[in-house]
């Protein structure tokens, strides 16, 4: 198999798609937005180095998140020592359990959010009031449309979805954009 | 890394299962997933809690969105800009990792009697030397002591003598267009050299530094190619402009005395005295005295400077003020001829000012360095490793 990122152009649309859910997913670490604004930049210099054993997307993925996770743990271990000498490094909040968890829930929000921006805007929004757990009626009131457009808006909202949550998007995105 | 993936699968199949767009195999994997365990079911309520209320499940993409250009000019100044230079670094870094460990190795085996052995050998700083290459491809020598008087094709003369290589004979063949003849002389890591050129221009080379230029100047102009670092300070010729090449930009002058960096892919061309014009493709600049161009990202960007402190390297001067400690390092290292090695990468970011002689002991700048207390530095035979 053979790395993924091959150019320069590779990377920056790697970096473009994959950004708002490190830096999401440090923002739920750390709480602060500059530091994890910081930390996930950080996370993709890292990458960069090591971006020859990325022989898949996934791999790819999987990669940058356990990245983040090493360099959230170290800013921990420096900050610990910094305001307290004596004090145990707590592991418990970044245990594995929660590390999976954190990235199933930033990866299901990156997907969600680059697929449905792709709507037209019509169509985003019935998709969205779906998400929030609005009945196709409900819908229809809310925007002033009937059920059926809702229902027709929705349909052509398949092809769109569907297409963006492949498992090929990635690789579909760099042949398209790439050089 | 296996969980993980099998994990980043799931976070899709949730995806494809609230937009409606989920295949019945896939939605039996993911109803297999739901059934493993309490902790999948809360976590897939939480996320669909999340979406009710729309700004907060959004909240974090979007500001990641925002953050995304800004934070791209980083990465990118970071990563692929400086492609060439990691792959030298990783190997650097894999053959320092190796060194390492041959020397936990050693300790282990040889306990006590280690600590001798590990003494490290003498850093010398750097010193006067080169190599001249000629016309004909041969290579000579170039250290204090050598003085050698050598007659290039073409009658031109070359003296080497005092730590300098001076060109003297016919400055043009009138009525003769012959070939032009090209000598380079090539300063190694650890050394500097100068030179004065048949037109009487004088030369300064920092370590790692190479010049190429015509042995005598025969056509309208006085063309040089150069790479690392050269201070020049160019004879006046109204009628002949000098142009210096480097990196694919061309630095055009009348007379003038002027420092070029080129280590990596910028140029930054300083201006002592005199006037400079700086092109590259269709963008270019002119400089004035105490100004600085920088080439980089194919733009000229141009700030004001003391220009004097960044010719202070010719004088036996190391000064950096508020500069990057790679950068720093980087230049040391081309002296003492030693390779870097960061603990942590983001030290190379944290800036200091010094200013020490470069005819000194390597430690005199590291120690002055490490009072701050914000980096410690330790020698280990060629290498100094930045620690935290």
């Amino acid at each position: 198999m053979s790395a993924i990122i091959q150019s320069n152009r590779d990377f920056e649309i790697f970096f473009r798609e994959n950004f708002s859910s490190v830096y999401a997913f440090m923002k739920r670490y750390t709480g602060d937005d500059e530091l994890a604004a910081d930390l996930a930049q950080e996370t993709f210099i890292r990458v960069y180095e090591r971006r020859d054993e990325i022989v898949s997307v996934d791999y790819g993925k999987a990669f940058l998140y356990t990245v983040a996770r090493h360099l959230y743990w170290n800013h921990c271990k420096h900050q610990r020592a910094k305001e307290n000498y004596f004090a145990q490094l707590d592991e418990s909040n970044v245990d594995d359990y929660d590390f999976l968890q954190e990235v199933t829930r930033q990866e299901t929000m990156r997907m969600l959010y680059v697929a449905i921006n792709q709507l037209p805007p019509q169509t985003r929004n019935v998709i969205l009031l779906n998400l929030e757990g609005k009945t196709n009626p409900e819908v229809a009131e809310e925007l002033g449309i009937s059920v059926n457009t809702v229902k027709c808006l929705k349909k052509s909202a398949y092809e769109i979805l569907r297409g963006a949550l492949s498992k090929n998007y990635f690789v579909i995105l760099m042949f398209l954009l790439g050089e | 890394m296996d969980l993980l993936k099998k994990r980043l699968n799931i976070a899709r199949l949730i995806a494809e299962e609230l937009t409606g767009t989920i295949d019945e195999k896939d939605r039996v994997v993911l109803a297999r997933w739901l059934d493993e365990d309490e902790r999948h079911r809360g976590e897939y309520a939480n996320i669909l809690e999340s979406l009710k209320t729309r700004n907060e499940a959004w909240k974090d993409q979007e500001r990641g969105r925002q953050l995304m250009e800004a934070r791209w000019g980083t990465v990118k100044y970071h990563t692929v800009r400086k492609t060439s230079r990691w792959i030298t670094w990783s190997k650097y870094a894999a053959i320092i990792v190796l060194l390492v460990n041959i020397g936990i190795f050693g300790l282990v085996n040889e306990g006590k009697q280690e600590v001798e052995n590990v003494t490290v050998a003498k850093i010398e700083h750097g010193s006067m030397k080169a190599q001249l290459v000629l016309a004909n491809g041969k290579k000579v020598d170039l250290r204090p002591e050598t003085s050698l008087q050598l007659e290039e094709v073409g009658g031109t003369r070359i003296l080497t003598s005092d730590n300098r290589v001076k060109y003297s004979g016919k400055d043009s063949l009138t009525g003769q267009p012959a070939e032009v003849k090209y000598n380079t002389l090539i300063v190694p890591r650890g050394g500097e050299f100068s030179l004065e050129l048949a037109d009487g221009t004088r030369v300064w080379l920092n370590a790692e530094s190479r010049l190429r230029y015509p042995v005598a100047f025969t056509g309208k102009e006085r063309k040089v190619e150069m790479e690392g670092e050269v201070y020049f300070e160019v004879a006046k010729n109204k009628e002949k402009p000098f142009i210096v090449t480097v990196n694919g930009v061309d630095i055009r002058v009348l007379g003038t005395s002027f420092n070029v960096l080129a280590y990596q892919e910028d140029v930054v061309t300083t201006l002592v005295e005199g006037k400079v014009q700086l092109k590259k493709g269709n963008k270019q600049v002119i400089l004035s005295p105490n100004q600085q161009a920088i080439w980089s990202d194919d733009e000229f960007w141009v700030k004001q400077v003391d220009a004097r402190n960044f010719v202070l390297w010719k004088e036996g001067v190391f000064y950096f003020e508020d500069v990057d400690l790679e950068t720093i390092l980087d230049d040391m290292a081309r002296w003492y001829n030693v390779n870097v090695f960061y603990m942590n990468p983001a030290l190379k970011e944290m800036k200091f000012s010094v200013e020490i002689r470069r005819y000194g002991d390597i430690n005199e700048i590291l120690r002055r360095i490490e009072q701050t207390k914000r980096v410690k530095f330790e020698i280990k035979d060629r290498t100094i490793n930045v620690y935290e």
